[in-house]
């Protein structure tokens, strides 16, 4: 059994930011002074759509929709346009809200093509308070984080400005890395509570701490190498593909098996 | 800090290769050490030896960069080629850690004789660690002499790096120091007799100064799910789990040309004659009564299914030549275990102990860990992990402070670039 009219929520949220994208990138679509603010209304809505999903399949399910990994991805689309909109009305950069709202349809198109099983099953490992914030967390700085990546693929792709290519990228990645550590913690406390010892380097854990020291090489290589340009985006995106391992890579690895976090069987 | 092109190697300042190759030489003399002692030489730190080598390496690394500072290999030291380089060999090794099971009884002989599903005690491990912390080390202490010397200015946010990057130093050092000191210890226990003996994790029996006692054990568990199940191949149609349904009163649904639907559910039964009828004994089961109709004759077919346990046989209803209906053994919501605890001194009755949430007794955190899983719900046994870990507050002391670090930092937001 699947998601509960899904593909509603899916299709109204699609449409606000199709709607966004179009007054982005045609501005005389709506002819008034301030069309681009319209845009992030529409973002906004769409991203509301998606929370009012979540907040029902929550419901619906009794339980943290943070298990599975397209309960993941769901939370991943929620986070992205919020992040692409504050980011949109401190920079005022198109190409990035685009790209956030774009992530975000990909991530939930996923979800729409391979439903998942609707599933009220939560195994007691899980039943903790600490589920919640070490989740949230953690997908928020996923979020943050691949917004930094976009910056780096746009950077490397294109000649822009290396000074403020570089400095969205750091704002980016020392929120984003930030969250990272508070989800790293905050598992390893769940972790002393729940299995005896706040760390083990099961696969999952390890890949994490993997993630963690890819963004410190970027942001200490900043800090020492301020002139670089294509080597710190070189370093971030690297650092994005071992974050990606630990998020999904992790369950095609011959380590799985001895992986205390596989919680995604049906 | 860029490496000029007219620069010798190992002419100083040393940079980005200088720090490569020594980091590359490092792993290089502990891969080399693991292939030729085989894994053999282990130096196991316990206490009190952990404590005095984590004093003396304090002192070295205070001392050492007090008297060293002017150095070309302090100077080194602390700067960021330094530390990326150890970045860089920590990812190496713990990408092997992340790639090859960690286990010694996986891999040939390349995996083994290279110590490669073992890298936790790997002597690469230890010394590129040891590389990454003497570095930390050394600029922590530098960041906060500069504090005290007022040569950097005392803002939140050079207040915020020392945090952090000490918290970072004290927690992994502590760590590492302290895991040898951890106790972990199983119990296992039948209802009703108080035991006071437990096994370590290398299987040799250990006498508690306590005694512990189960009084009651529960496990509850989620309605199971309904499955189809092709007859010719005998797999489960899941579908990626889409077939799968949560049993309950009122659950109908349509799979092809058939409406499946509950006519009644009963969560504890046992099979009298056809028919399943709700009793609560040792061994009772779930059992759902069926009414499949298909509808393209509107034939009607109605049957009992349940998954079976360790007592009885499971039963799956036919519904056509093609398909049948078959339960899935339910999972597990809950258990917990309700003990006593017997010191000389104190004795605490109607505890109670589940996943995610120890209790504390004796100096020991103790775990809900297992059961007679073959038994399920019916299991006449509990089995508690207890866990002593010595260090623990000493390891969080630098936990929390890695985290207001991090805070701080956050908050603080980026440094001006310097040009």
């Amino acid at each position: 059994m699947i998601w509960i009219n899904f593909n509603i929520y899916y299709t109204v949220a699609i449409l606000f930011w199709a709607l966004a994208l179009a007054i982005l990138w045609v501005p005389t679509l709506v002819k008034i002074k301030n069309s681009v603010l319209i845009a992030v209304v529409f973002s906004l809505f769409g991203a509301i759509t998606i929370m009012i999903f979540t907040g029902l399949l929550w419901k619906e399910l009794d339980r943290p929709p943070m298990r599975t990994l397209g309960e993941t991805r769901l939370w991943y689309s929620l986070f992205l346009p919020f992040i692409g909109i504050v980011t949109f009305l401190k920079w005022r950069y198109k190409w990035f809200l685009s790209y956030a709202i774009i992530m975000a349809a990909v991530f939930l198109t996923i979800n729409l093509l391979n439903p998942e099983t609707y599933s009220r099953t939560l195994m007691p490992a899980l039943q903790s308070p600490w589920f919640v914030p070490h989740v949230v967390v953690y997908i928020f700085a996923y979020a943050t984080l691949a917004a930094s990546s976009i910056v780096a693929v746009k950077g490397l792709i294109q000649k822009s400005n290396h000074n403020e290519t570089l400095t969205l990228a750091d704002n980016l990645v020392y929120i984003g890395f930030s969250f990272l550590s508070f989800g790293l913690i905050f598992g390893a406390l769940w972790a002393k509570e729940a299995w005896g010892h706040y760390w083990t380097w099961d696969p999952k854990e390890t890949w994490a701490f993997l993630t963690w020291v890819g963004y410190l090489i970027y942001i200490h290589f900043r800090i020492a190498n301020t002139t670089d340009y294509k080597k710190p985006l070189w370093i971030l995106s690297m650092a994005f593909i071992i974050l990606l391992i630990c998020w999904f890579g992790v369950n095609y690895l011959p380590t799985t098996n001895y992986s205390v976090h596989t919680y995604t069987k049906y | 800090m860029n490496n000029k092109t007219d620069k010798q190697i190992w002419e100083t300042p040393w940079g980005y290769k200088e720090s490569f190759l020594i980091g590359l030489s490092l792993m290089l003399i502990g891969f080399l050490l693991e292939f030729i002692s085989k894994g053999n030489i282990n130096v196991e730190l316990i206490y009190p030896n952990n404590i005095y080598f984590g004093v003396i390496y304090s002192l070295i690394v205070v001392l050492g960069y007090i008297f060293l500072k002017q150095t070309n290999l302090l100077k080194w030291f602390v700067g960021v080629p330094a530390a990326i380089s150890s970045f860089v060999f920590i990812i190496f090794l713990v990408m092997i850690m992340g790639v090859i099971p960690q286990d010694i009884n996986y891999g040939g002989e390349l995996i083994n004789n290279w110590g490669l599903n073992k890298m936790t005690t790997h002597w690469a491990f230890f010394f590129i660690m040891f590389y990454f912390l003497t570095a930390l080390g050394f600029v922590t202490v530098k960041r906060i002499l500069n504090l005290i010397n007022g040569l950097s200015k005392f803002n939140i946010r050079n207040l915020g790096f020392v945090i952090s990057h000490f918290g970072l130093w004290f927690t992994i050092l502590t760590a590492l120091l302290g895991a040898n000191d951890i106790q972990h210890l199983k119990i296992k226990l039948d209802k009703g007799t108080p035991y006071n003996v437990a096994i370590t994790s290398k299987g040799e029996v250990f006498p508690l100064d306590f005694f512990i006692q189960l009084n009651e054990f529960t496990v509850k568990e989620f309605p199971p799910k309904l499955a189809i199940v092709d007859n010719i191949s005998g797999e489960i149609i899941h579908n990626n789990g889409k077939n799968l349904f949560e049993i309950s009163d009122s659950l109908s649904y349509n799979f092809r040309d058939y409406n499946i639907s509950v006519k009644k559910y009963i969560e504890n039964s046992a099979a009298i004659g056809k028919n399943y009828a709700p009793v609560y004994q040792i061994g009772a089961l779930p059992s759902v009564e069926m009414s499949i109709t298909n509808t393209k004759d509107s034939s009607v077919i109605t049957g009992w299914v349940t998954c079976g346990n360790f007592m009885y046989q499971y039963q799956s209803l036919k519904f056509s030549e093609e398909y049948s209906l078959l339960m899935t053994m339910p999972e597990v919501k809950h258990f917990e275990s309700k003990v006593s605890f017997y010191s000389k001194e104190i004795t605490e009755s109607d505890i109670s102990i589940e996943v995610n949430k120890p209790y504390d007794f004796g100096g020991y955190k103790v775990y809900q860990l297992g059961y007679e899983e073959t038994k399920g719900k019916w299991s006449e046994y509990s089995i508690l992990e207890l866990v002593k870990d010595p260090w623990l507050n000493i390891v969080y002391f630098g936990l929390y402070l890695l985290i207001a670090g991090t805070v701080i930092l956050l908050l603080t937001g980026k440094k001006p670039v310097k040009q």
